[in-house]
């Protein structure tokens, strides 16, 4: 059963390293993902809380106004395109060709290109701050004219929108990757309606990826010859121009990093219930929809940026449609463990939490989405809460729910499931300990990205609040590496097993960690739900390969 | 809102947010509750559990497509008629004057002709702080002083990069863009309104302040002489 080859003698360290370094398998490319992204995390996790004690309470000096500033703006940018992106990038990459029955990518040299092309820019935009002066006074929106020379002399200020180029071109390659390989390399008999709801939410936000970010990266090199090489592109132009360009891909960037999330939970929530996935069809009809309306809405973060408030009227209409999909998304998924047999292991209770805490992110951005809402809500902390509770609440607890239930197929062991269940009760918490007490926050007038603020301004206690959750998320997070060293670096955890979770896509018919080559032959597939088939057939034979030659 | 609204527009957002409110708290508990009864009522019993394989329902989508879509259109319209009041009643007295090009002499000119006003502030806003010029020529730097019960209009302009002007209690959020002029309309009891800079300018973003203080007439009257002896 065991198909890996084993090797004559343990190869050296250097050697190992020079493997993977040269890899071009995209399980190995998917495990690099998900490794550098999760240090990503953890450094602008730590951003992160050096801006939360600043915040605790009115007037404190823990680092100075510019050092705060580059905080915030390195904490945005990397978890938005070091972590969240390219974490789901990373799952997708590993996941995904398993899913369809595939070898590999379409291009493994160029997932691979994609891969270093990320970490180098990663470190070109952290590197910033050995320059000094990250992308202090820009922020993530980098707003012209602030981002310009004359405002932000600072070199760190180019290299950071060097890397964010890097980036851009790295997930463009990427998407064109994840289109061919979902188009042309499908097992046969993987129709339409047969690829799983993961692989869909994949194509969708592929398909946005290269939709968007071209857009972003045009504006970036504008922005870097205008300040470098005196173009004119931002200068003369409506002053409004370069906030279009940027938010013609942010906006659709907050689906990039939600979709392939909803489609993880897409996959963890039937398989928990032991049911089918409620009106997969609905389901990936308003994943389309998701990924169009998304484009529509854009200019909703500039109805106090003098906009014409008849175009506004439009968006804002745009804005408040989008909430009818994923309203029909949380539905279904409700249906889906409606009369169900729920298991509450680790990787549903994560579902749980995108669920519980999604829904009010979707409900905020209804109300800011009216402008006269939005123009007493705009650039608030009541705006920090909203999009947190779409990005942590959504994807960063749809990732750790993709964590525990890939995991033990990616490494071959189970993580504990109590750690887990600590993990998740002290994330939910610290969530909204910390995210909930900014609406108040913003309702009170309180701007964001400010350095720190007046005693007299009744903005105090949910500060200091807001810190307490933001160490609790902290000391969850630590819960969940005590748990992985433990249970998979240190191998004492449960053996995993082909099939640990009664999963119903072909990835669960391979060994744990699968084999190099993935499939020994091509496995046909007759259903939906490939493994339902082949677990009710597979009586003797369950090796890792042969899951097309039954029935 | 959390801050007691004073002005008349930030009086119309506060009622559309209350109306919103209340749409949100039925969604949300909706959607709480069935998710707690899906989680224990559901809950995994036996490791031998084999639910019924409902693999959907037309009418059961159809019903949660088509409720969104008339909740939000809803929504839509009670923000539509909100935007009309805001319209009729200050800042957004005139739409297309809200914010324009600086030098756009036709703009100005509907601008002052849009709305009868008491008093006109030219303001600028530069990093990091706000200057006011008052019709009799002084500049203060420090807060803005207005008479209560006047009708104010501020007409803003940058000197450098993007701020934006907001007293929460008033309403009316506006960028201040450079090369345009932005413009906010207001009328307010006595009292002090904190403010600030609304949009990330740069360094000391968090020290731009814009308080306004509105004073009874006398004491305004007695202040701007005092600012014009200065
Ligand atoms: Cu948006
Ligand atoms: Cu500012």
């Amino acid at each position: 059963m065991a198909s890996v080859s084993i090797p004559v003698a343990k190869p050296g360290l250097l050697s190992q390293m020079a493997g993977w370094m040269t890899t071009v398998d995209h399980k190995k490319i998917g495990i690099m993902y998900m490794v550098s992204t999760f240090f990503f995390f953890l450094l602008s996790g730590i951003f992160a809380l050096i801006i939360r004690l600043q915040l605790m309470a009115p007037g404190m000096q823990i680092v100075d106004q510019n050092v705060y500033n580059e905080l915030f703006t390195m904490h945005g940018t990397g978890m938005i395109f070091l972590f969240i992106i390219p974490m789901l990038v990373g799952m997708g990459n590993y996941i995904i060709p398993l899913q369809i029955g595939a070898r590999d990518m379409a291009f493994p040299r160029i997932n691979a290109l994609s891969f270093w092309m990320l970490i180098f820019a990663g470190v070109v935009m952290e590197g910033g701050f050995l320059l000094g002066g990250t992308a202090s006074g820009a922020a993530w929106t980098a707003y012209v004219p602030l981002s310009m020379k004359q405002f932000s002399p600072q070199s760190g200020m180019d290299i950071w929108l060097f890397g964010v180029v890097l980036l851009g071109i790295s997930s463009t390659l990427g998407a064109v990757n994840f289109l061919v390989t979902i188009y042309t390399m499908r097992a046969p008999g993987m129709t339409m309606w047969r690829i799983p709801i993961f692989t869909w939410t994949m194509i969708v936000t592929a398909a946005m990826v290269l939709l968007a970010t071209p857009v972003l990266t045009a504006a970036l090199i504008m922005l870097i010859t205008d300040r470098n090489f005196s173009t004119q592109f931002f200068t003369t132009a409506n002053p409004r121009l370069w906030q279009h360009m940027f938010w013609f891909y942010s906006h659709p960037a907050v689906y990039i990093m939600v979709l392939p999330a909803m489609g993880i939970l897409s996959e963890i929530i039937p398989v928990f219930s032991r049911k089918p996935l409620f009106g997969f069809k609905v389901m990936v009809v308003s994943t389309i929809l998701i990924g169009v309306l998304g484009f529509t809405t854009w200019v909703h973060h500039m109805f106090v940026s003098g906009v014409d408030p008849l175009v506004e009227r439009f968006f804002m209409f745009t804005t408040m449609v989008i909430a009818v999909p994923t309203g029909v998304k949380m539905f279904s998924w409700i249906a889906t463990m409606w009369k169900g047999s729920v298991s509450l292991k680790t990787p549903l209770l994560m579902c749980i939490g995108f669920l519980s805490t999604f829904v009010i992110g979707g409900i905020t951005g209804v109300i800011q989405g009216a402008i006269p809402i939005d123009m007493q809500v705009h650039n608030t902390y009541w705006v920090v809460a909203h999009f947190h509770y779409v990005l942590f609440g959504g994807s960063v607890f749809g990732i750790f729910a993709g964590l525990y239930f890939y995991l033990p197929k990616i490494t071959g062991r189970m993580l504990n499931d109590k750690l887990g269940k600590v993990h998740f009760a002290l994330m939910w918490i610290g969530f909204n300990l910390t995210f909930f007490p900014m609406h108040i926050l913003g309702l009170e007038g309180m701007p964001r990205r400010i350095a720190t603020y007046a005693a007299n301004r009744g903005w105090d206690l949910p500060n200091l609040i807001a810190t307490i959750g933001a160490f609790t998320i902290a000391v969850s997070v630590l819960v969940f590496m005590i748990n992985f060293i433990i249970n998979i670096m240190q191998k004492k955890g449960e053996i995993a097993g082909n099939d640990p979770w009664e999963g119903a896509t072909l990835e669960w018919a391979m060994s744990s960690p699968p084999p190099v080559y993935n499939f020994a032959r091509t496995p046909v597939v007759e259903s939906d739900r490939p493994m339902i088939e082949i677990r009710a057939k597979a009586s003797g034979s369950n090796a890792p390969g042969h899951t097309g030659s039954h029935n | 809102m959390l801050v007691p609204p004073v002005s008349q527009d930030a009086q119309v957002i506060n009622n559309l947010y209350v109306v919103l409110y209340i749409f949100s708290a039925l969604v949300f508990l909706l959607v709480e509750g069935l998710l707690v009864v899906s989680v224990v009522k559901f809950r995994r019993r036996s490791a031998n559990d084999a639910p019924i394989q409902i693999h959907g329902h037309t009418g059961l989508e159809t019903m949660w497509t088509i409720l969104p879509m008339v909740l939000v259109a809803v929504i839509f319209l009670f923000s539509v008629n909100a935007m009309n009041q805001l319209q009729a009643t200050g800042t957004f007295n005139d739409p297309l004057n809200h914010v324009h090009g600086i030098n756009d002499q036709v703009a100005i000119k509907r601008v002052s002709e849009a709305k009868k006003v008491d008093i006109v502030i030219n303001v600028t806003a530069r990093q990091w702080m706000w200057q006011y010029k008052y019709a009799d020529g002084f500049v203060v730097n420090q807060d803005l002083v207005v008479p209560e019960n006047k009708t104010i209009r501020l007409d803003i302009v940058s000197a450098d990069v993007i701020h934006a002007w907001w007293i929460p209690a008033l309403g009316g959020m506006i960028y201040v863009n450079p090369g345009e002029m932005s413009h906010v309309w207001f009328n307010a009891p006595g009292g002090t309104y904190y403010g600030q800079c609304n949009v990330f300018c740069g360094l000391a973003h968090s020290q731009m302040l814009s308080n306004v203080k509105v004073v009874p007439q006398a004491e305004y009257d007695a202040w701007v002489a005092e600012q014009k002896t200065k």
